[in-house]
């Protein structure tokens, strides 16, 4: 038997290797293994030493790693899957029925194809919350967190389109869906506000028109989305991870304070290349398990003329489908997820601190974690909403009843603030009274200028409430039941909204303080109106027709 | 004219060149020729359809509902997010499995999420007393919704 070690260190040296792989005989010095990563175009993306804690797994998770893998995994077999798919409405269902059935290996990569998909939109979340949860958005990071919240849409956006492709129910009705929240683009699209009234917009000019090349989802819809999840998007995200991964080796792969340059560091290769080849043998192996256990759904052929009851988006999105039960389309469709994606790039912009930069720490940074936390999980409770406690009609069955239950015609809504006829009192007072509660929210924390007990402070607010709900079952007949959902959201909005921001930012100075507070104020917007069709049944807070404007 | 300011032009008309490029590029993405089927079709002898709601057009996505006073067609489209809603005849409503959204027999939207009234397209009778159903023509809101060619009186 040949002495295996002999004979690496013969390979090593040989002149071949040395050709491939820049600099002399292989002696294992330092200097060989910082030549390692610095020789070499592959490698040289990440640093030739990282510090020692950034190796941590309880530190990473290896989450933006576990990420990228998945994306060279989707590459890989989204090419291959190329091959047999012809993008056309009939060809392609037909095609994606041959991949799983006739063609070798078809189902498997399709389901590896399907599985790293919503794996890397779940990873990419996670990596997200932990960049937030370690501070390392800070300074001197604040650009590339924006360019990782990019990241993340076009993660996103690419699930969406590559949602068409299998041309089944669930994707021509999951597309024509979210192209419509398009068309409720405010101005841009034909039935958004100010769009017919004021920009013109019809069916056939408007941005929803360009989405689909057409007006409804067609022939031409097909080829679009089928360029842009093949071509366009991951030419994109490739490009900015790119950037993304060389901002990260330049602004010293996290896990450090600014300016402190004195940790130890250990050398890259091969104590960060290690752990990045485990984590993704161990990311692979769960994949291709995964993708032999499970099949990824294929629905029957698309068909313009029956939507499937329910019909429900992917989970990510599902959220998402909760909130345009109680949400206009150009709110929770459109204004929503802008709103979201641009607050979290102005977050390192509105958080100066540099408290808790690289370490999880709850007590550092209690307001910034209180509501990134408070945001997520409101998003995963929507998600639960959406996707277990809604069945036909999208009515609502809890998880353990059955979908052959009949559930009564829901009652009728009605709206609020209105021109007459349509809302129960005059617009303008609609529009004032919302104003001024939404400046009340942004304002207060900062007026009150005391140091109040939270609890004291809470139980206040839940007494407060009480007795609404009280003056509301006597005075005007409003059932104890809604009277709880009042009670609940105003408790809750009080503290999220005003307490917790008065005992934290309220020293902030004035442009990063209302920044802050409006976002928070969006956020308890929503539980507002949320509140008040669980317990009053409204529709719309305000409606002006004329110009297609609901809130 | 200073070298700064050649340059500044320069640049100005370079910038300027950019943008009108870049707004042809956009309208290069609106097609000027869409092959989708007619949004006019013969729906058969108006006698033909009985009273209530009938299906036999839902695959050109209109409903067309005899009433004992004359015929209306709705476009069988959701005005909330576009999905297809279904005709619950116990209940004598049309509601759309995407979002809930809840219409009346009218048309009218009761309950959910879809902030207008179902679409009644464009009706006409032809002298041999075929129905003509034109969906580019469309109204959604009263009173017109009750009018022709909206909604076609019958002796």
């Amino acid at each position: 038997m040949p002495d295996i070690e002999e004979l690496k260190k013969e390979v090593v040296n040989s002149q071949i290797w040395r050709s491939i792989f820049r600099g002399g005989t292989w002696s294992d010095t330092p200097r060989d293994r910082a030549n390692h990563m610095i020789g070499n175009v592959w490698m040289h993306i990440q640093p030739a030493k990282v510090r020692k804690r950034a190796l941590e797994w309880t530190y990473t998770w290896g989450l933006g790693g576990i990420s990228f893998f998945l994306f060279l995994v989707l590459v890989l077999s989204g090419v291959l899957l190329m091959f047999y798919y012809r993008p056309v409405p009939g060809l392609a269902f037909r095609d994606i029925k041959d991949l799983t059935y006739a063609v070798t290996l078809g189902k498997f990569l399709r389901n590896v194809h399907r599985w790293a998909a919503q794996a890397m939109v779940l990873i990419v979340i996670l990596h997200m919350l932990r960049v937030f949860l370690t501070g390392s958005y800070k300074r001197p990071r604040e650009f590339n967190w924006c360019v990782g919240v990019i990241l993340l849409t076009l993660t996103l956006f690419l699930s969406f389109t590559g949602y068409l492709l299998p041309w089944d129910q669930l994707a021509l009705w999951a597309v024509t869906v979210g192209t419509n929240m398009a068309g409720a683009t405010p101005f841009l699209g034909n039935a958004g506000p100010f769009g017919a009234s004021l920009m013109h917009m019809q069916m056939n000019n408007d941005i929803r028109f360009v989405l689909l090349g057409g007006t409804t989802v067609g022939a031409n819809t097909l080829v679009r989305f089928y360029v842009l999840h093949c071509v366009a998007v991951p030419l994109l995200l490739g490009v900015l991870i790119i950037l993304h991964f060389w901002r990260v080796r330049k602004d010293g792969f996290s896990a450090a304070p600014y300016g402190e340059v004195t940790e130890p560091k250990l050398d890259t290769w091969p104590n960060l290349i290690k752990r990045e080849y485990i984590a993704a043998a161990a990311c692979l192996l769960v994949l291709m398990v995964w993708a032999l256990l499970v099949n990824a759904p294929l629905d029957v052929i698309a068909n313009p003329h029956a939507t499937p009851n329910p019909e429900k988006a992917p989970w990510y999105f599902v959220g998402l489908q909760e909130m345009l039960y109680y949400f206009d389309p150009w709110i929770a469709g459109v204004m929503v997820p802008n709103v979201i994606i641009v607050g979290l790039m102005a977050i390192p912009f509105i958080d100066p601190s540099p408290k808790g930069i690289g370490r999880y720490s709850f007590k550092e940074r209690p307001f910034a974690n209180t509501m990134f936390l408070l945001g997520i999980i409101m998003w995963f409770i929507f998600i639960f909403m959406g996707e277990f406690c809604r069945g036909p009609n999208f009515m609502w069955y809890w998880p353990w009843q059955s979908w052959l239950l009949q559930k009564p015609a829901p009652l009728a809504t009605w709206d609020l603030f209105g021109p007459a006829g349509v809302g129960k009192y005059p617009t303008i007072l609609g529009l004032a009274l919302i104003g001024a509660a939404f400046s009340g929210v942004v304002l207060l924390p900062k007026l009150i200028k005391k140091n109040l007990s939270l609890v004291k402070a809470t139980l206040g607010c839940a007494v407060g409430f009480s007795l609404v709900a009280l003056i509301l079952r006597y005075g005007a007949h409003v059932p104890l039941s809604h009277g709880a959902w009042i009670v609940f959201f105003g408790t809750f909005i009080s503290f999220f909204g005003v307490l917790i921001p008065q005992r934290h930012i309220r020293h902030l100075d004035w442009a990063r303080y209302l920044v802050t507070m409006i976002l928070v104020a969006c956020t308890m917007g929503l539980l507002v109106k949320i509140c008040a069709r669980l317990a009053f049944n409204i529709k719309y807070l305000v409606t002006i027709p004329s110009v297609f404007l609901n809130i | 004219m200073s070298r700064g300011q050649f340059l500044l032009a320069g640049y100005g008309a370079l910038a300027a060149f950019g943008a009108v490029l870049a707004g042809s590029a956009g309208r290069f993405f609106f097609p000027n020729v869409i092959y989708e089927p007619s949004a006019i079709f013969n729906a058969g002898p108006v006698k033909d359809f009985g009273q209530g709601v009938s299906l036999k057009w839902i695959n050109k996505l209109v409903w067309v509902i005899r009433t004992s006073k004359g015929v209306y067609g709705l476009i069988a489209i959701c005005r909330h997010l576009g999905c297809k809603p279904n005709w619950f005849q116990d209940q004598q409503l049309f509601k759309c499995p995407c979002h809930g959204s809840v219409y009346t027999k009218e048309g009218l939207i009761i309950a959910g999420p879809a902030p207008r009234n179902l679409w009644r397209p464009h009706l006409e009778i032809t002298t041999t007393g075929d129905l003509i159903v034109d969906k580019s023509i469309v109204q959604d809101t009263p009173p017109m919704y009750y009018q022709p060619p909206f909604f076609l009186p019958l002796s």
